[in-house]
């Protein structure tokens, strides 16, 4: 027993102690630090920092300092119009630095904890994809990221090997998102039971859809397979792991783990994946989220498979420099 | 072996323990745990009514019969004590949460909302004139401040208080109103609301019956400009 437990926590560590070129995480990094300051800018330019952003004390509409516990924000700085625009500076400051790969743990930590109490400020303004944007700039802190595509490359030196647990954990975070966005779908109308009413339905509510949406109902069917797979999309997120393990272990034997290496069924997931968010982008008014989590894919790609993938452009010197490596 | 070589060994081990922590924390975290569940909220809420009937029925076809107000007590008793069980295995690291600001709670749309709400600005120039649609959500024909009140967090906003609105609702209706009476030095008053509808799948019949006001706010001229 003894031995066994050892065996399995060797492997344990030996899983997270792999190496590999953190580019792939550098390209998450640019992107999803371009779609945040996209965000903020966006804001800026619809007037609203003030308004989302101070309490009502100073003008604003969050009532930040009627809950407990106050933000830290508004505890260590007073409640007016020139704190919230200092917080809103300090969040486009740090995401730009996180972007172009400048002292990047501490800018992406910076920006997550600046992040967070915007949320705290304004909890309904805080959406989902806020969350899992925080979750993964923090991931990408921990990692070498800004040593790839980064003035941290200039700086400190380019690092063409790197841990690849920060990637294995992007994965895992985009696994479990989807997996348990699917298992908590329990209402009736994601099911058979319920029709697959529920995109019918949803494109049907004035606060998310993008359009009018009542001619839908000619189409219905359409409607009830997008559902269906929908579900089908989340459900099978759970296997992506095991889809990677397999790839990881492929010379080991089994019909199954040569099935799924032969066939790449991780093709078509991202596939659907990416279909399903411009579907959501051309159909309801939802915001960055469609864009922040295509931003996260890419860390779905081996970074082999990245330069494999970029080769066709290796007519341009960066490119054939940084692939050749 | 130096301090340094002694760490380079152990630094592996080290970081799996730590990362397995964090799997271990986040995976509690992702659990499909309800939260805040209100007795209130399942017997009153539409949504919430529809969807508990919709499974009384279906557990009455598999030869399973409870009244809606036991499914509703069981639904109730059962969240109350996963939530219950979550929150005190979760206590030593809710500060390290709220600073971070991360989480693992993925609902996307886990209840399709059958009973939506539409936002709707009016004005009036009078006391006595008719209400004037400046807003509706998703009617082109009356679209001010379009962009501002599609965005998504001002979105969250509103569409978070439709039940239950709470001061922010109140903030969010006058700052409108404020802008509302500052772009027209005609506007006398301003009023915000919600209408609610029932959206029914293509193959039901139209339900026009649920059609109600929600949460109207009117604001003065006087209450909101200085």
């Amino acid at each position: 027993m003894r031995a066994r437990v050892t065996a399995l926590w060797a492997l344990w560590v030996r899983l997270w102690d792999k190496q590999e070129d953190p580019v792939v995480l550098a390209v998450v990094r640019i992107l999803l630090a371009t779609v945040v300051l996209y965000d903020f800018l966006d804001m800026a330019h619809l007037g609203l920092v003030e308004m989302l952003f101070t309490p009502e004390r100073g003008g604003g509409i969050p009532d930040a300092l009627a809950r407990t516990p106050v933000p830290e924000l508004y505890r260590w700085f007073p409640a007016t119009t020139g704190t919230a625009w200092l917080a809103w500076s300090v969040m486009v400051g740090c995401t730009a630095a996180f972007g172009l790969g400048f002292l990047t743990p501490l800018s992406g930590v910076i920006a997550v904890l600046v992040s967070a109490q915007l949320a705290q400020v304004l909890p309904l303004g805080d959406r989902g994809i806020d969350t899992l944007i925080r979750n993964v700039i923090l991931i990408l802190s921990c990692s070498s990221c800004g040593r790839r595509f980064g003035l941290d490359a200039v700086i400190f030196g380019t690092r063409r090997l790197a841990p690849a647990w920060p990637r294995h954990l992007l994965i895992l975070q985009l696994s479990v998102m989807y997996f348990c966005a699917g298992i908590q779908k329990t209402a009736m109308s994601w099911t058979p039971l319920g029709g697959f009413a529920a995109l019918y339905l949803i494109l049907q509510d004035p606060a998310i859809a993008r359009w009018p949406f009542a001619w839908l109902g000619n189409i219905y069917p359409l409607t009830q397979l997008a559902t269906a797979t929908t579900m089908v999309f989340e459900w099978s997120a759970c296997f992506i792991p095991l889809v990677y393990w397999y790839r990881d272990t492929r010379e080991r034997p089994g019909r199954l783990r040569a099935f799924i290496n032969a066939k790449r069924p991780l093709r078509v997931w991202v596939a659907l994946g990416v279909c399903l968010h411009v579907g959501i982008a051309l159909t309801m008014a939802l915001g960055i989220f469609p864009a922040a989590m295509l931003a996260v894919y890419p860390a779905l790609v081996h970074p082999e498979e990245f330069w494999a993938l970029v080769a066709g452009g290796k007519r341009f010197p960066f490119i054939r420099r940084e692939a050749g490596r | 072996m130096s301090a340094v070589a002694r760490w380079g060994t152990a630094w592996p081990a080290t970081r799996a323990g730590l990362l397995a922590l964090v799997l271990f924390v986040e995976g509690i975290t992702a659990l499909p745990i309800p939260h805040g569940v209100q007795k209130r909220a399942l017997s009153e809420e539409p949504v919430a009514t529809e969807e508990i009937e919709a499974q009384r029925v279906l557990l009455a076809e598999v030869g399973i019969h409870v009244t809606h107000a036991q499914l509703v007590d069981w639904a109730f008793a059962s969240g109350t004590l996963w939530s219950s069980g979550y929150d005190a295995v979760m206590k030593p690291f809710n500060t390290l949460f709220r600073v971070l600001g991360i989480g693992q709670s993925w609902g996307l749309f886990t209840y399709p909302d059958t009973f939506p709400h539409q936002l709707v600005v009016e004005v009036r120039r009078s006391h006595t004139g008719p209400w004037e649609r400046l807003y509706a959500g998703l009617d082109p024909d009356h679209a001010w401040k379009h962009d501002i009140l599609t965005y998504r967090r001002i979105r969250g906003v509103y569409d978070g208080q439709t039940d239950k609105p709470g001061p922010s609702w109140n903030n969010l209706t006058r700052w409108l109103a404020a802008r509302a009476c500052g772009e027209d030095p005609d506007v006398a008053f301003v009023r915000v609301s919600f209408r609610r509808f029932h959206t029914v799948r293509p193959d039901a019949p139209a339900d026009s019956s649920a059609e109600v006001e929600r949460q109207a706010r009117v604001w003065s001229r006087e209450q909101v400009l200085p």
